[in-house]
């Protein structure tokens, strides 16, 4: 080390012909390669994604073109093919009892309707109101406390919400054990007396609920869907710029104009795809109906007047999918390739919500700096 | 309002009074402000009252549930936990439900996240620029958009037409076309209700069912998959002697036992048998010993004192059955202390059966645990997907930038620099994703079978069970015991929905932990 071949520069350096050279020489082939392979991959995760929605679309509407095919035999013995016309405009479903079996999509629809409509009357104004007061109102320690609330809510499975409904809602409705009345006997008028020498009583049932009822089944998905429409609309509200508040605050109005006349109109968007996005939940929510809203479909044809009766039971499109999967129906049989029809229906109608959901908030969404 | 509505202020005054507004008339009439402020306070008294509604109704609910599942969960706990399906309420448990669920959560993890992470990064960080790939990314983006709108119900019908059956069409099923880990056995019974195993080669050589002959011994194990033992075939003539000599024991012994009942009759005074178990373990020597078949002394006694009771009838046991099942047992102890664990019969029939090692495959996959965790899969991957976006666009673009200037490649600043930062992100919402499958039943609906009776799952090295297998999860034993006419059932539900709870509460604190722990470093 004590004499130096050339120069004074100490260890040879990348500037040294003589060693080589250390960026240069190394082979990138292969890091290419993996490149290559790495963004192979991540496409064929993004395939996937879209191939699931194919494959959705494929299978339902694959078989629901077998279902449209299917002749059964009617009361009368003659065969009858189920037709697509029958299926979109049939006012009566009754796939499984009955004699005649009848394939009209509308009662399943109205059912649907009926649970979604209760839901939404019950979380659209409550959550609502809830997301103004947390993004108006209410101070950081309050939030601390509603927040997590509805995020344990969110967390809860629908089945247990379904129990709820069964075990919970439904008795509260049906039966008012705290409020007995006596019998009345019709003829005389006079209070039927029992053999203890008392007259008799039982619980009051004002209503007349059934065991498994409309309002019991869409109270729960209203519960289900409470935290959705709070925290989307939250966030619509929350994103609106502060700017604006301040503004509406320095010409004069109370938290109350500001809220209602500035803020919502400004996140009108963001909360219209938040109610679509609750609607949609609501319209394809499965266990709850299941457990707590029966297994009959209001028979528009012959009453049209059940389809504004929340007292008694109903089927939505999900629960007649439940109904056949469960059942020991014979898996070439008619009422199985019904299924098929109905879920692409109810993939249909949720699938438009989503996406209008989507358009509306991408399309009318103020832009703000 | 007031000074620009007013050219003249009061200039004797420095300080404006209460009455200012009273002073020069003015064209604009000040807006009573009570109402508004009413209005403003009515408002949030309503949204207040809003907001203790949602508490009241989750009260309601935890308070409704532990009022029925509380009391139910604790009495037997650990038969909860541990037990299968019961016709009796009170003795049903979850624990193939509980089993069900772990499992369905592993094979959801082990596709969903890979999957999700690498979709997402697929669309933060790989936009393409031609405008083509643009559209159609923006495509991809949109679908799993839709995708996280489609009701689960239509992903359980696509789980049990695509990965159950791998049909387009849902009536073309069959046996599956391929298995994978799946063993043929001969049986043959061995005296003493023992039962021997010898593996062939095919499902056809097991149906032709030889007999038993003595070429096979060595091919022969006591169990499925177990070490080959060293096993005897005995022609009857061999079998015969052996038989007389065990029942002439088991006779010997129950005379004996009748005696001494007899001798605590004495005076016709029914007296309760004293018999202890040094007494029957001397009776049981005094006969077993003297012929050479004695098993062990201790298992000899404990039966014999059995025996001894049953013939006595004093302890409610129901008599006659009892005691044939324990002479049977006395017998199989007996012959089984001959050798007969070790000896088949010549001529047994052999029974053909199929045993399923534990990493078993068959493709169509059937209704099994991995069919399950497939679906479950497609329910969560849009969660996954949007939650790992976010994540990954959360990591700040100049350390992207950082990385590709010290001479990364793309996916050396991906993997090495963007992924690690989005960790936090991307396993918060992968907990709550999974949170989310642990609670999914409808589309497990017409895949589970609800009320089995075994553990469902791979066990390596302890026979049965595979992914194939069917199976339960918790959110469907709640579903099925919710229906169930019985009101006992009703309670389970309950005490089954705490335990789901327990477990969900469980996995968002951990996921709030990591969110909590992550934002305060940063």
């Amino acid at each position: 080390m004590t004499a130096l071949p050339r120069g004074s520069s100490l260890p040879a350096g990348p500037s040294d012909s003589s060693a080589p050279r250390r960026g240069r020489e190394r082979n990138t082939k292969l890091r290419d390669v993996r490149e290559r392979c790495v963004v192979g991959l991540l496409i064929a995760c993004g395939v996937f994604t879209v191939g699931t929605m194919v494959m959705i679309l494929y299978i339902l509407l694959s078989n629901a073109a077998d279902f449209f095919g299917h002749t059964i035999t009617d009361v009368a013995g003659d065969e009858v093919t189920v037709t697509l016309g029958e299926f979109l405009t049939g006012l009566e479903w009754n796939p499984l009892l009955g004699a005649e079996k009848h394939f009209g999509i509308w009662p399943l629809i109205a059912g649907t309707l009926q649970v979604a409509t209760v839901a939404m009357l019950f979380a659209l104004p409550l959550g609502l109101m809830v997301a103004i007061w947390l993004s108006e109102y209410a101070s950081p320690k309050v939030r601390a406390v509603i927040k997590p609330v509805l995020e344990v809510i969110a967390g809860v499975p629908t089945v247990v919400f379904g129990f709820f409904a069964l075990t919970f809602i439904t008795p509260v409705l049906l039966r008012w054990d705290w409020l007995q009345v006596t019998i009345v006997d019709e003829a005389t008028g006079q209070p039927v007396i029992g053999s203890d020498g008392n007259p008799v009583t039982q619980a009051w049932n004002p209503l007349d609920f059934g065991t498994y009822n409309v309002l019991s089944a869409g109270l729960a998905v209203g519960i289900m869907c409470l935290p959705i429409v709070t925290s989307l609309s939250e966030d619509a509200l929350r994103a609106v710029p502060r700017a604006l508040r301040e503004g509406s605050y320095g010409l004069g109005s109370s938290r109350f104009e500001t809220a209602t006349k500035v803020v919502l109109p400004a996140a009108l968007s963001g909360i219209v795809a938040a109610f679509l996005l609750a609607i949609a939940r609501a319209v394809g929510e499965t266990m709850i109906v299941a457990l707590a809203a029966g297994s009959l479909p209001p028979n528009l044809g012959e009453d049209p007047g059940s389809l504004f009766d929340i007292t008694t039971d109903t089927q939505t499109m999900t629960g007649f999918i439940v109904q056949i999967f469960l059942g020991d129906v014979s898996h070439a049989s008619v009422e199985y390739y019904s299924v098929f029809a109905v879920a692409f229906m109810l993939f249909l109608i949720t699938l438009i919500l989503t996406v209008f959901g989507g358009v509306i908030r991408k399309r009318f969404r103020q832009a703000y700096d | 309002m007031t000074s620009l509505a007013n050219p003249q202020p009061p200039p004797a005054k420095p300080a404006p009074t209460p009455a200012a507004p009273a002073a020069p008339p003015s064209k604009y009439t000040p807006r009573p402000n009570a109402p508004r402020m009413a209005k403003d306070k009515y408002f949030q008294v309503l949204c207040i009252a809003a907001a203790l509604l949602a508490i009241v109704v989750l009260l309601t609910l935890i308070l409704a549930i532990t009022y029925r599942g509380g009391p139910r969960l604790f009495m037997h706990f650990g038969e909860f936990l541990t037990g299968f399906h019961s016709s009796d309420p009170l003795m049903a448990g979850m624990a193939p439900a509980i089993a069900g669920t772990i499992w369905l959560l592993v094979i959801c993890a082990i596709t969903a996240i890979p999957l999700g992470v690498g979709t997402a990064v697929l669309l933060e960080e790989y936009q393409p620029k031609h405008p083509t790939l643009r559209r159609l990314h923006g495509f991809v983006q949109m679908n799993i958009t839709n995708l996280a709108g489609v009701p689960s119900i239509v992903y359980g019908i696509l789980g049990l037409t695509v990965f159950a059956n791998f049909v387009l069409f849902a009536d073309r099923t069959g046996d599956p076309w391929i298995k994978v880990g799946q063993a043929w056995y001969y049986t043959y019974q061995g005296l003493g209700d023992t039962f021997f195993y010898a593996e062939t080669a095919s499902e056809e050589s097991a149906m032709s069912g030889r007999p038993a002959s003595a070429d096979q011994v060595f091919l022969v194990a006591p169990r499925p998959g177990a070490d080959v033992a060293d096993v005897q075939v005995l022609t009857p003539d061999e079998v015969a002697p052996l038989r007389a000599s065990v029942d002439r024991n088991v006779d010997l012994l129950e005379d004996r036992i009748k005696d001494e009942i007899r001798a605590s009759q004495i005076n016709g005074k029914r007296e309760p048998a004293v018999i202890d178990e040094t007494k029957a373990a001397a009776m049981a020597e005094a006969v077993f010993v003297g012929a050479d078949l004695s098993a062990d002394p201790q298992r000899l006694a404990e039966i014999a004192t059995a025996q001894f009771l049953a013939m006595d009838g004093l302890k409610g046991m129901p008599l006659v059955r009892a005691r044939r099942a324990l002479t049977a047992e006395l017998k199989d102890v007996e012959l089984i202390a001959a050798g007969a664990d070790m000896i088949i019969a010549a001529g047994t029939a052999a029974t053909p059966i199929d045993h399923r090692r534990w990493y078993y495959v068959q493709l169509p996959f059937g209704r099994g645990l991995f069919t399950g965790g497939l679906t479950l899969m497609l329910v969560i991957l849009p969660i996954i997907i949007v939650s790992s976006q976010e994540a990954v666009r959360s990591v700040p673009p100049s350390v992207r930038a950082g990385a590709l200037a010290l001479g990364g490649t793309k996916w050396q600043s991906i993997s090495k620099v963007v992924l690690p930062g989005a960790i936090p992100g991307i396993c918060t919402g992968s907990i709550l994703a999974m949170s989310r499958a642990i609670g999914e039943a409808a589309p497990l609906l017409m895949l589970g079978a609800v009320f089995i009776t075994f553990v469902p799952g791979p066990k390596p090295g302890f026979g049965d069970g595979t992914l194939m297998d069917s199976f339960s999860a918790m959110p469907l034993q709640i579903f099925k015991w919710t229906g169930m006419p019985k009101e006992g059932f009703r309670d389970a539900a309950a005490a089954g929905i705490i335990v789901l709870l327990a477990v969900l509460l469980t996995f968002n604190a951990v996921a709030v932990f990591i969110r909590q722990k992550y934002t305060q470093k940063n």
